[in-house]
């Protein structure tokens, strides 16, 4: 709910009373009144012929910043990668709700959400923070901006057609916003700045893909695009949250391979030495990634050129070239790691780590919505199996 | 009704009349004032406590200060070889025949809170008691001037209340004995429906209220909630301005303008096929030149754009630009000047983080471009509508 206090006062009255008055084509607007004192009346005009057709408590609003989608024009539809569910909502910023200069002024469809969105905002239900109104009397008229920042962007969808979609989570596909240069509210400065080429803008929707089913539920990854990244904008800090993932990802591959090697001991297709020479080839950082790369992402969409190229483009100051992916991002995380002493000279603005960090967010998101782990059904009480993981763990625990 | 002192506002060119009226008196001045003036209806509930003491106050026979009020477009000759008394009833006839004129600077809540207490009093009060309250004195100052800027100056210096009025509303109190009342063949229309047809010569009495106060703060965009430095720099800006004509001369230029733009565009209308051809959205800025040059984003541009070449020297009145306005050409032909410049009009809707503000900025740089005789666009649309996007790109 909503707060409203008068210059030089510190009494908090609440907006618990919300009402949207039309009375014809050119009066339109929500009235905020506190039950606490019956003369508080802000009237919030609306200038666009909003639809009251759908009931918001059907609807769900979610807060983003954007720093290339804040403009009145960048209204668009969502669609999900799976088209029998068609249209699930709308996204856009909160100036397009206080303007009819916008070409979507008068769609229908958008004017219903713009009535979801404006509903939710007055009745304080999009941001966590309390929202106070500060004014010089009881009685004003005010603008949707004048209490939200005009380029918070809100993304409305619909209950009915994210049920059509199987455990819906929003957390799923933040990274797939994020690299469309949508990033989730954590408040109002961004600090982050956007990577979308501009000959890739949407025009009319926008298409967003969940993460793999393997990975949801992942707090790191939700945390990671919530706030980490927005919060942080150094590129140093940037690369080691990104390369956070990589890590993440290749202690599964290494769980995901040890179940593989230890399901190859139950029909005795291999000894135990070669099973321990095995985990000792893919325990290797660099091993483990070439695995992830070649084995767990099936579908690759991502072009490989891109991130290679930037890296090479840093790796060539010391010498160095690569020519796969995996050895690419590897060579950059260990020169940083061990040599960013010389990084910091040779690539004083850090503007070579930036291209890199831009192309290792698309290649990761990519990486997280087409992860697949191969079928195991290996379980470890397995009593044979289980008496084998304690040898090997002693093997590996041995000095040298 | 006693008139108790007579001043001259050299500043403004107005007298100053002090009266003291019964209760009764004002009641029937207040009541006529509010009918009359539809803008002047706003009223504020910012403390109901302090208020309900005031009418309580009042009740009881407390004194207020002078409500201030003036009377527009007209001249009061006192007799000055007599004492102010002696004028109080020439100015009973004055005020008889101008009380459809009469508005309020300063004082409009004292005065909703007199009438409120009048209510109270007549459903809950005791005939003694109501007629002791309408007997009470209560005194008004009135300014009389010819000139509303001088007026609208007075305003915005007395204006030192709590709730503020916008330099905007204030402007259209002023005006709004202009509203429904045709001249010289133009009418300002109270309620205007954006997409029905309007004669030639109909237009918003908002939007040219908006085009007006740009024209005087020499600003496009609309004062911000927040810009409390607004009343105060526009003040600067009126202080200068002298001429009692210069909202009819203001309408006057731009109606000119208006008709020579669609004289010279005929029957030109957006081509389904060029819009589709070029991805121009389903509703453009305008379709025909009538409605591109209507809508309140090009009126505040016009505006602020004449203001900004008075300001420097390079034009002297507005009789210029209604000369000029019968000189305007084409480059090319109507088709692509206008198509040209629809282009440029989705450009910016397509890029600009706040659209209107984008507009006005767009149609401020055109309308500079297209009246300054100095400079390379002058009187030429297709030059204007080029090198005004230019500018704006490289303002923007």
């Amino acid at each position: 709910m909503l707060k409203l206090r008068l210059f030089n006062s510190k009494k908090l009255y609440p907006l618990d009373r919300v009402n949207f008055h039309n009375n014809g084509q050119n009066e339109r607007f929500f009235t905020l009144e506190s039950s606490e004192d019956n003369n508080i009346s802000l009237s919030i005009s609306v200038p666009l012929q909003i639809k009251t057709k759908f009931s918001p408590s059907k609807f769900d609003c979610i807060p983003f910043n954007s720093p290339t989608f804040f403009k009145e024009q960048d209204i668009f539809q969502i669609f999900v990668n799976d088209p029998s569910v068609g249209r699930i909502g709308w996204i856009f910023p909160v100036q397009s709700l206080a303007s009819d200069k916008h070409s979507l002024a008068e769609n229908e469809h958008f004017l219903n959400y713009a009535y979801i969105a404006y509903s939710k905002l007055l009745h304080g239900l999009l941001l966590p923070e309390e929202q106070v109104i500060e004014t010089a009397s009881f009685e004003e008229d005010l603008s949707i901006t004048d209490i939200f920042q005009s380029t918070m962007v809100i993304m409305a969808l619909s209950d009915e057609k994210t049920q059509l979609i199987p455990n819906f989570n929003i957390d799923d596909f933040l990274p797939a916003l994020y690299i469309q240069d949508y990033f989730y509210y954590t408040g109002a400065q961004i600090l982050a700045n956007g990577t979308r080429d501009v000959d890739d803008y949407p025009t009319v929707r926008i298409n967003i893909t969940p993460i793999s089913e393997f990975l949801k539920g992942e707090i790191f990854i939700s945390s990671l695009f919530k706030t980490l990244l927005t919060k942080n904008n150094h590129p140093l800090v940037q690369f080691h949250l990104l390369y956070q993932i990589v890590e993440l990802l290749i202690n599964k591959v290494y769980d995901c391979e040890i179940r593989k090697l230890l399901t190859s001991t139950i029909d005795r297709a291999k000894s135990p030495h070669e099973i321990l020479e095995e985990t000792n080839q893919i325990a290797p950082e660099g091993k483990r990634i070439s695995r992830l790369i070649d084995e767990y992402i099936p579908e690759k969409k991502y072009p490989p050129n891109s991130l290679i190229d930037a890296s090479n483009d840093l790796l060539r100051l010391f010498n160095t070239q690569k020519t796969s992916i995996g050895d690419a991002f590897y060579q950059v995380r260990n020169t940083i790691v061990h040599n960013y002493r010389t990084v910091s000279k040779v690539d004083p603005n850090s503007k070579l780590l930036s291209n890199i960090n831009i192309e290792f967010l698309r290649f990761l998101v990519d990486v997280l919505e087409n992860y697949v782990e191969p079928e195991n059904n290996f379980e470890f009480y397995d009593m044979p199996t289980a008496w084998l993981l304690y040898m090997l763990q002693k093997e590996i625990a041995k000095p040298g | 009704m006693t008139v108790t002192s007579i001043i001259e506002d050299s500043r403004i060119k107005s007298i100053n009349i002090l009266v003291e009226f019964s209760i009764r008196e004002y009641l029937s001045i207040a009541d006529e004032i509010l009918h009359n003036n539809p803008f002047q209806r706003k009223r504020v509930k910012s403390s109901s406590t302090v208020y309900s003491l005031l009418r309580d106050d009042l009740k009881a026979g407390c004194v207020i200060p002078p409500i201030v009020l003036a009377i527009t477009d007209a001249n009061f000759n006192p007799d000055y070889d007599v004492d102010p008394i002696g004028n109080s009833e020439k100015f009973q006839t004055f005020l008889n025949e101008h009380l459809g004129h009469v508005i309020i600077l300063d004082g409009l809540q004292r005065t909703y809170n007199v009438i409120d207490a009048n209510s109270e009093l007549m459903v809950a009060g005791e005939a003694d008691q109501i007629l002791i309250f309408h007997t009470r004195r209560i005194r008004c100052e009135f300014y009389i001037a010819i000139n509303k800027i001088g007026v609208l100056y007075r305003m915005l210096t007395l204006n030192t209340g709590q709730t503020p009025m916008s330099l905007r509303h204030q402007i259209e109190i002023l005006y709004s004995d202009y509203l429904d009342h045709p001249m010289n063949g133009i009418l300002l229309l109270r309620e205007i429906d954006e997409k029905a047809a309007r004669n030639p010569g109909e237009y918003s009495f908002k939007d040219i209220i908006d085009g007006f106060t740009s024209y005087l703060t020499r600003d496009y965009l609309q004062l911000d909630r927040s810009d409390i430095l607004g009343n105060i720099k526009s003040l600067e800006k009126l202080s200068k301005e002298t001429d009692p004509n210069i909202f009819k001369d203001f309408l006057n230029a731009y109606h000119q303008f208006q008709v020579k733009m669609q004289e010279i565009a005929g029957d030109w209308e957006v081509g389904k096929d060029w819009a589709e051809e070029n991805q121009i959205a389903d509703n453009p800025y305008g379709t025909s030149a009538k409605a591109i040059f209507d809508k309140p984003q090009t009126v505040t541009a016009f505006g602020a754009a004449i203001g900004f070449l008075f300001d420097r020297g390079l034009l002297d009145e507005f009789a210029q630009i209604s000369n000029a306005v019968s000189r305007i050409t084409f480059k090319s032909n109507v088709e692509n000047a206008f198509n040209n410049l629809l282009f440029k009009l989705e450009d910016i809707r397509k890029n600009a983080p706040k659209i209107g503000n984008a507009q006005r900025a767009y149609f401020f740089y055109f309308f500079r471009e297209l009246f300054n005789p100095e400079g390379d666009s002058y009187l030429v649309i297709d030059e204007a509508v080029e090198n005004a996007f230019k500018r704006y790109r490289q303002n923007a």
